[in-house]
């Protein structure tokens, strides 16, 4: 800027190509010229013009005063009257032609120029060089001549050029003058601006003081002051400016500092939001914001996953078109009587995805609210739950299965003391009368009647899995093989058998009889599903615990054995798959099977630890799927338990016998006193430990149910163990399940006996115990 | 040849008369052009006759009340001529007059008269309209009650009258 500024005042003061005063004079001399010109051109024509009219006028006043002079001359023939009307006007000099004549076109007066004169009568008024005015003489109301006169105009033409020559010589000097006086002009102007240009030159390099030199009173010295005037008033606004910039940047500072402590917030407020908009666009449950007409505005990308539908083909679409039809209307008038009147709703409801699959969510709707107020959208929390739902019903259908379990096992345990009993008197029976042949034979019947009883309970317990498992390590793949052999040869050729096992598949360890049974059951249930024939398969592999946490989230984190027996028959609707492993539940006509197969099978899988889902679809065939989970294979194998041979029954040692079923009790007491022992009889666990603190020196033999009511047979164990230590102990029960052998295990209890039990078996376990604790 | 004269009415008084001849006179360039030192008007009269005699005394009268004395600046002078048939002939051949004014006569011979004053280059005025039509030059009527120049022209031209065609544009030609 300061540089521009210097560049122009050089200017101004050098003079530059085209300045202001090159300019004024240029204009002054071209204004003048111009103005020289036109009058050059105008003033002589305009003169010529005023000159021919007033020669126009003077000869058309001559005329007709000359006219009417002649008038009464001419009429009265009175030429000496003619003639001084004639000489009166050649008194002027212009009239260089005077004609008069009569009606009868004789010229009756003449007076012409003598250069015109000569040749009056051939060139005629006409070819005169002048102004030719012919004029009529009338007298009273008759033309009785006319008159004609012409007007020289050489005087005019003289006078016209002589002005042209004084206006050129005129304009001349006044052009030159203007070239002077633009050029005068011009510099006084320029000067003055160069006075300006310096001392703003000064002033733009912040000189203030300065000022212009006021050197006229014209508009330049009306700038100049006025320039001096804003000069001042710059000094004084700068003055203010600064004040106003040192405000202001405090005020700057202050605000920026504000911005930042702002920017801060905001940014923070931003990152959250941000937090906030990623964490519901990639939240794993699905987020769907409608109006409060429930057109929908925003999912992300959860539900889009969930829903099937892409986020362009739900937006501004009504949230209504994933019902299902399977939820209750009255579930959404609820929903909506509650959202709108601004309160949060939640509940499950069932929707349909865009392939047509129905599915369950968990929503919680929430009004959003305007500052005013007023609910302006609706905010819909979805979660998929319909896995959970899955997995509650199956939940729901383990503990089903589980108090059935319990219940059977109870009323097994009942079930076989009352076998015992029969089976005991119906021995005792026998051997009292061993001489009666019809006595014995009812006695067989009764003991053939227990055994089936026995059988039937025995099932029972392994659903409820309450019997004795005797696992140790197998190869699962060899047991498929060896049964699919028995298969072929048992089934109808109409099915036919097919094997699809994995190699190198892991030991599993297993009670091999019930792993033998469980398939069994399985395949007996594929035959009776196939009656018009088809493939039965059973299948193997290696399945990781990942695979099963979806279906069963409560399993171990080892590794699975699966087994799949799957069949091409009839199929099973999904109610029937409901309730397909509860004991006696068949749907085979009555007499073809007990309905406690699949009972079992899901007994030994639950005794093993593992796990079996179905999946049939009527008219296709159903598929079972075992899971069995591979363990150490340091366990002890059950079977390695060494067993003593017993040489005698009897003895004389003194028995604790503890029972609370009476019956039992009572046949028990009279097998060992039968045999020589000592009977001390206890009906409950407090009754036990009562009696052997009485007995305690006696007693060698601690033979005791474990189900007891008041103290079980642990708590009995345990404290006659603490009066005596030595004392051996035979436990016995019901049922047996890998739960109560550990509880046996770590009370060192090795000695067990599972009912129902013959007399025999008493006498040789009890008999089996106190000889090793003998040995 | 016209009738001998009676006496007749003049138009106007003599006053009127003689003022308007004065500037008549004036119109007249062969009068301006004669080399006089006066311009002599002869009235002519009769002796006998009252008309006569009142008219000549009253135009006196006029020319000695009138202011107008001069005509291109020459003195006027009256004489008076008593009509005679002597003097009518030799006022014709003086010279010793230059306009003769004709006051109302009887028995006169008007024509002879006119024919005398036509040799005489005599011009010839009167204040009877009827003596114009007998051949008198210059006459005053009246018209309404306004005076009225009469000039018989040719006679006028025949006394040697170069009257202006101004004059002549203002007069009643008489033929």
């Amino acid at each position: 800027m300061k540089h521009r500024l210097v560049s122009i005042a050089r200017l101004v003061r050098n003079g530059p190509v085209f300045g202001i005063r090159t300019k004024i004079s240029v204009l002054f001399a071209f204004a003048i010229g111009l103005f020289a010109f036109l009058v050059a051109i105008y003033l002589p024509q305009f003169h010529q013009q005023r000159e021919m009219k007033a020669l126009r006028e003077r000869a058309q006043s001559i005329s007709a005063i000359s006219a009417y002079s002649l008038s009464p001359a001419l009429y009265f023939d009175d030429a000496t009257g003619l003639n001084e009307v004639v000489d009166a006007a050649r008194q002027d000099k212009d009239i260089i032609f005077f004609e008069v004549k009569n009606n009868t076109g004789r010229i009756v007066a003449l007076r012409a120029d003598d250069s015109t004169a000569l040749g009056i009568d051939t060139l005629g008024p006409g070819s005169l060089p002048g102004y030719t005015l012919v004029t009529p003489i009338v007298n009273r109301g008759s033309r009785i001549g006319t008159l004609t006169i012409v007007m020289s105009v050489a005087g005019i033409e003289k006078s016209v050029s002589d002005t042209r020559r004084v206006i050129a010589v005129v304009s001349l000097i006044i052009f030159v003058i203007g070239i002077i006086f633009g050029g005068w002009i011009g510099k006084l102007i320029t000067a003055q601006l160069a006075a300006i240009a310096e001392t703003t030159e000064l002033i733009a390099a912040g000189d203030l003081t300065r000022r212009v030199p006021v050197g006229s009173q014209d508009e330049v010295g009306i700038f100049a002051r006025s320039f001096n005037l804003m000069v001042e008033k710059l000094g004084t606004t700068l003055s203010d400016l600064a004040d106003v910039n040192r405000n202001l940047e405090r005020r700057v500072q202050i605000r920026t500092s504000e911005l930042q402590h702002e920017i801060v917030e905001r940014r923070k407020v931003e990152d959250e939001l941000r937090k906030l908009y990623v964490a519901v666009d990639q939240s794993s449950v699905s987020v769907v914001i409608t109006d409060t007409k429930g057109a929908i505005e925003y999912v992300n990308p959860m539900f889009t996953t969930t829903s099937g539908y892409s986020k362009e083909e739900l937006t501004r679409q009504p949230i209504s078109m994933l019902k299902s039809g399977l939820t209750p209307r009255s579930v959404y008038k609820h929903l909506w009587d509650t959202i709108l009147a601004g309160n949060e709703w939640s509940g499950d409801l069932q929707n349909r995805k865009k392939n047509g699959e129905v599915y369950w969510e968990n929503v919680t709707i929430s009004p959003i609210r305007n500052p005013d107020g007023i609910i302006t959208n609706f905010l819909a929390v979805k979660d998929d739950i319909t896995e959970k739902r899955k997995l509650e019903q199956q939940l729901t259908q383990a503990q089903k299965m589980e108090s059935i379990g319990t219940l059977a096992g109870g009323i097994a345990h009942d079930f076989n003391n009352i076998l015992t009993i029969i089976s005991g008197y119906a021995s005792l029976i026998g051997a009292l009368h061993q001489d009666e042949s019809d006595t014995q034979k009812n006695v067989q019947m009764i003991t053939t009647a227990v055994d089936r009883g026995a059988g039937i309970v025995r099932q029972i317990l392994t659903f409820a899995r309450k019997t004795e498992a005797r696992p140790k390590l197998v190869e699962v793949n060899a047991v498929v093989k060896e049964l699919s052999s028995l298969l072929r040869d048992t089934f109808p050729k109409i099915i036919t058998v097919a094997l699809n096992l994995e190699k190198a598949l892991p030991r599993i360890v297993i009670d091999g009889t019930q792993l033998h049974q469980m398939l069994l059951n399985l395949c007996v249930n594929a035959r009776d599903a196939m009656e018009d024939g088809g493939t039965l398969t059973i299948g193997t592999q290696l399945a990781g615990f990942r695979d099963l946490e979806p279906k069963f989230p409560e399993c171990k984190q080892v590794p699975y054995v699966q087994i799949n027996v799957c069949d091409t028959g009839v199929g099973m609707s999904n109610a029937i798959t409901q309730r397909i492993f509860e004991p006696f539940f068949t749907t085979k006509e009555i007499g073809k099977g007990t309905g406690l197969g699949l009972s079992v099978v899901y007994g030994i899988v639950k005794t093993h630890g593992g796990y079996i889902d179905v999946e049939s679809t009527p008219g296709k065939g159903s598929a079972f799927r075992v899971y069995l989970p591979v363990q150490d294979e340091s366990i002890t194998d059950h079977d390695q338990a060494g067993k003593t041979s017993l040489t005698s029954l009897g003895g004389n040692e003194t028995i604790l016998l503890v029972e609370d079923e009476d019956g039992l009790r009572h046949m028990l007491k009279a097998s060992l006193n039968k045999y020589g022992y000592t009977v001390l009889e206890a009906k409950d666990g407090i009754e036990a430990v009562e009696v052997f603190r009485k007995s305690a020196a006696t007693v060698d033999l601690l033979f005791t149910d474990i189900g007891l009511p008041g103290l079980d047979g642990f708590s009995v164990i345990k404290q006659i163990r603490s009066l005596k230590p030595a004392i051996k102990v035979l436990a016995c029960s019901g049922f047996l399940n890998p739960e109560l052998r550990v509880s046996l295990a770590k009370q060192s209890i090795t000695e067990f006996l599972q009912k129902p039990f013959l007399p025999e078996q008493v006498l040789e376990r009890v008999r089996h115990v106190l000889s090793e604790t003998l040995a | 040849m016209t009738a001998p004269a009676h006496a007749q009415e003049m138009a106007v008084s003599p006053e009127v008369q003689y003022s308007i001849f004065v500037r008549i006179l004036s119109f007249d360039r062969t009068l301006q052009r004669k080399e006089r030192s006066k311009i002599v008007i002869g009235v002519l009269y009769q002796e006998g006759v009252r008309e006569s005699l009142q008219a000549k005394n009253d135009f006196l009268a006029a020319v000695a009340q009138s202011n107008i004395k001069e005509v291109f600046g020459r003195q006027i002078e009256c004489v008076l001529i008593s009509a005679t048939s002597a003097t009518l002939s030799t006022v014709g051949g003086s010279g010793a007059i230059d306009v003769l004014y004709v006051a109302p006569v009887r028995a006169l011979d008007i024509g002879q008269l006119v024919g005398q004053m036509a040799d005489a280059k005599i011009l010839t005025l009167t204040g009877v309209p009827d003596y114009v039509e007998d051949g008198i030059a210059i006459g005053i009527g009246v018209r309404g009650d306004k005076p009225v120049i009469l000039v018989n022209l040719h006679e006028a031209r025949n006394q040697g009258a170069d009257l202006s065609a101004q004059l002549l544009h203002l007069a009643t030609i008489v033929e």
